[in-house]
């Protein structure tokens, strides 16, 4: 017992959830207020940051970044209206600051083999039939090719398509996030949808 | 209606936005057309693709901790961390926080600088440090130094207890059994070390007099080597 090793991962939830009282020994009311406000958002803006950078240490990197300059301002987040689109237009900013800053032109983890996790709900939406072991195969090769196609676009195309066509998010919510004019946001769609069929028809 | 026209209707179409009379004329025009209902197909799929397109789960535990490194990463929160540690602070030892996890039910007090656990004659409870390290850091040494008159079950008498440890990205748990054999207390102190830096963390052990004796209630945790 003394001599091997004792420490490992708490499971999550567990030790140090704010409001516990587990940090000691600062009573943590801003970082409680703070949590309260951003936690309903951030699911959809881990998503929006998986999205913009195409892959997960990407996405956790900007999504933190962003937590962390907004704690300073928490007392600011309870006066905004409407904090989801504001959020998001916050973290697609810097998205675009650092993407400029570190010449990213790269989507994701390009240069390497490609990891797509099939699960269940995505066969099931893929798969005409009962999927054997060659439909799903050739269901990652397809999802492995647009994945590729995506990275071949442009990011402002990129971008535009995912949030329409893969999130779901309306015309009007891509121009809150973007800040780009709706009738450009539409060309842009069309735009992307076309090329995207021209790179998976060649 | 020709194929230029479903050509700039396509997206259009899909989305089921047009008006009846042109979409019953290129769906007239799809019967007879292979092409465009070659093309069609096409749309459809990729909308199909697009829209399972999938995200990957975030890293475990890093949703629940991100406010928590939000506000650690916080200049002035910093310095009322390295405060409470305590000790002597040696730059880049990748912990960004050390707790005393709350024990089932009941709360700790948490004095004005330094956390404490009241215990009673005879307790015996399980106390958890938590550390929580930004990185993995291999070959930890942990020094736990217990205040007089308590051990640490399964220790017999001795008064401090080395370990090796690694430590994973997140939380990393040190459950501790102390046994309150006598006297009234003092400070545990627990010090990581990693190359030349260290961390220190302490915690006030009062023993509150009472002359029943009482078991602690939280079950011990179950070890395990971590991978």
């Amino acid at each position: 017992m003394a001599s091997s090793d004792i420490l490992r991962a708490a499971p999550s939830g567990e030790a140090v959830a704010p409001g516990n009282g587990a940090i000691a020994p600062v009573a943590d009311g801003a970082l409680s207020a703070f949590d309260q406000a951003v936690r309903p958002q951030l699911e959809r803006l881990y998503r929006l940051a998986f999205r913009l950078t195409g892959q997960r240490a990407d996405a956790e990197d900007l999504l933190q970044d962003v937590l962390t300059s907004l704690f300073e301002r928490h007392a600011e987040l309870t006066s905004i209206k409407d904090l989801a689109p504001w959020l998001g237009r916050v973290l697609y900013n810097r998205f675009v600051d650092s993407a400029r800053r570190l010449r990213k032109q790269r989507w994701g983890d390009s240069g390497r083999e490609r990891v797509v996790l099939l699960d269940d709900a995505m066969l099931d939406r893929l798969a005409a039939d009962e999927p054997g072991p060659e439909t799903r195969a050739a269901i990652q090769a397809e999802m492995s090719r647009l994945q590729s196609a995506l990275d071949a676009l442009g990011v402002e195309h990129r971008v535009v398509v995912l949030l329409h066509d893969a999130e779901g998010y309306s015309i009007e919510e891509i121009q809150a996030v973007t800040g780009v004019a709706a009738g450009t946001v539409k060309s842009r769609l069309h735009r992307a949808r076309a090329r995207l069929r021209e790179l998976l028809a060649g | 209606m020709g194929c230029n026209r479903l050509k700039d209707c396509l997206d259009t179409y899909v989305d089921g936005e047009l008006p009846e009379r042109e979409r019953a004329g290129l769906d007239e025009h799809l019967r007879g057309c292979a092409a465009c209902s070659e093309l069609l197909a096409r749309e459809r799929r990729l909308r199909q693709m697009l829209n399972a397109l999938p995200v990957s789960e975030p890293s475990p535990g890093f949703m629940q901790e991100i406010t928590m490194r939000a506000s650690a990463q916080t200049s002035s929160r910093r310095r009322q961390w390295m405060a409470a540690l305590g000790g002597a602070l040696a730059a880049g030892l990748a912990i960004t926080w050390v707790a005393l996890a709350p024990l089932g039910g009941e709360r700790e007090e948490a004095a004005s600088s330094v956390a404490t656990v009241t215990m009673t004659l005879h307790e015996t409870r399980t106390v958890r440090l938590v550390f929580g390290s930004a990185e993995e850091i291999r070959d930890a040494r942990l020094l736990v130094t217990l205040p007089p008159g308590v051990t640490l079950a399964g220790h017999g008498a001795r008064q401090s207890i080395r370990w090796r440890t690694s430590l994973r990205p997140g939380n990393n748990v040190l459950p501790l059994e102390l046994v309150v054999n006598e006297g009234t207390g003092g400070d545990l102190v627990a010090r990581l070390e990693h190359g030349d830096k260290h961390r220190t963390f302490r915690v006030r052990v009062a023993v509150a007099p009472d002359a029943t004796p009482r078991r602690g209630s939280v079950p011990a945790i179950e070890r395990s080597t971590p991978a």
